[in-house]
């Protein structure tokens, strides 16, 4: 299990595959395997992957601060440049497409190219109310079923929802069971989820709960300054849409793709028309013929 | 080099992934306190989840000195995870794959 002392803490790390150095950020509350079971099969093909767990996640270390985008992008500096990577392109799911932005503010002339993977970008989505949300009425009905103390309108329902799952999970009430045919956080399994508890966790006893709230410098004017190329990918039906048309209103190499009749956690419910759309944008860019 | 390497019995590779998952699994809290063996299950017994997969798979890789293992075929059935694992599907899993299939 290949740890790395990074900016003061240990992160868990795996690095897969030939070719073009690419690394998968996973969001939160989840880890490296989000990317390792079925996404990086097909990718490891073409590229060399590198997965790792972020802070307060899988395997990596939980220290009680430092869970920006800025921090976070400070942590993926400090692995690259422990590997020994100069070049790479970012692949971020969620709250790691974020952390992917960023580091592409910060550090661009390390960056090849952006994916991002059903980012929600606060600077331009700062509030997720589940009244926005698409089939919000079958949400605000699960959430009820869950005993969920969020209130409705909660600006940060995303992450909330997280919570309440989570918490239903550990009590023995997880979703996944009586609908299997989608992607639940912390579902399908029959015992107590050491994910959900370390994502209660997380939230509970480290600053992560304001941290993911923070701007933190990614301003709409510093994305914009992005000059790579970006690949906007989202689901259909996700949450996130606001932020997917925002980017392509500020960047104007961003290259936006839907995931029909998918929402938010589309490269796991879809991994192969994921995987297909991230290959062809890397290999337009790198000029890579394979 | 490969073609005249020899095949690995199935008593060898359990005894390898035995190994591996007792030592992963050694301090888990409420860990299983059964012995392990072909009829152990990864979840209903280990309480395994995604993150103990990747951390199996890496292991028996680097135990058997065989990177790539084709590991999504043995955890996907019609394009979802199976729910539960043995350890002598994994086994026979490995039985096959190690032994140049």
């Amino acid at each position: 299990m290949p740890l790395a002392v990074c900016n003061g803490i240990r992160l868990h790390y795996q690095r897969l595959g030939r070719g073009p150095e690419v690394v998968l950020i996973h969001g939160l509350a989840t880890n490296l395997a989000f990317w390792y079971l079925r996404v990086a099969p097909l990718l490891r093909r073409h590229f060399c992957l590198i997965l790792y767990d972020l802070r307060g996640h899988g395997r990596s270390d939980m220290p009680p601060t430092g869970y920006t985008t800025a921090d976070m992008a400070a942590d993926l500096h400090a692995l690259l440049t422990h590997l020994g990577v100069a070049r790479v392109h970012l692949v971020g799911h969620s709250y790691g497409g974020a952390v992917a932005l960023h580091y592409a503010v910060l550090y661009p002339e390390r960056v090849g190219s952006v994916t991002l993977a059903d980012a929600r970008i606060r600077a331009f989505q700062p509030t997720q109310r589940l009244s926005d949300w698409p089939d919000a009425p079958r949400w605000a009905r699960q959430l009820h079923e869950l005993d969920a103390t969020a209130p409705l309108e909660d600006s940060e329902m995303g992450y909330r929802f997280m919570e309440a799952l989570a918490k239903a999970q550990l009590r023995g009430q997880g979703l996944a069971r009586r609908e299997p045919r989608r992607f639940v956080p912390f579902g399908g399994m029959p015992h107590p989820s050491r994910t959900a508890a370390q994502w209660l966790r997380l939230l509970d006893t480290t600053t992560a709960r304001k941290d993911f709230a923070a701007l933190a410098g990614l301003t709409p004017e510093r994305i914009a300054g992005v000059t790579r190329p970006v690949l906007a990918i989202f689901g259909e039906k996700s949450h996130c849409l606001p932020s997917c048309w925002a980017l392509q209103r500020h960047l104007p190499r961003c290259k936006v793709v839907l995931v029909p009749r998918a929402g938010h956690f589309h490269p796991l419910v879809r991994p192969v028309f994921f995987v297909r759309h991230v290959r062809r944008f890397l290999q337009e860019v790198t000029r890579d013929p394979c | 080099m490969e073609g005249l390497q020899p095949r690995l019995s199935r008593e060898t590779i359990l005894h390898g992934v035995v190994q591996i998952l007792t030592d992963m699994t050694a301090d888990w809290e409420d860990a299983f306190t059964g012995p392990i063996g072909p009829e152990t299950r990864l979840v209903a017994d280990l309480a395994f989840e995604s993150i103990d997969v990747v951390q199996l798979a890496v292991a028996i890789e680097e135990h058997f000195q065989h990177p790539n293992l084709p590991f999504q075929k043995l955890l996907m059935r019609d394009g979802r995870y199976v729910e539960d694992l043995q350890v002598a599907d994994l086994v026979e899993f490995l039985y096959t794959h190690l032994n140049g299939a």
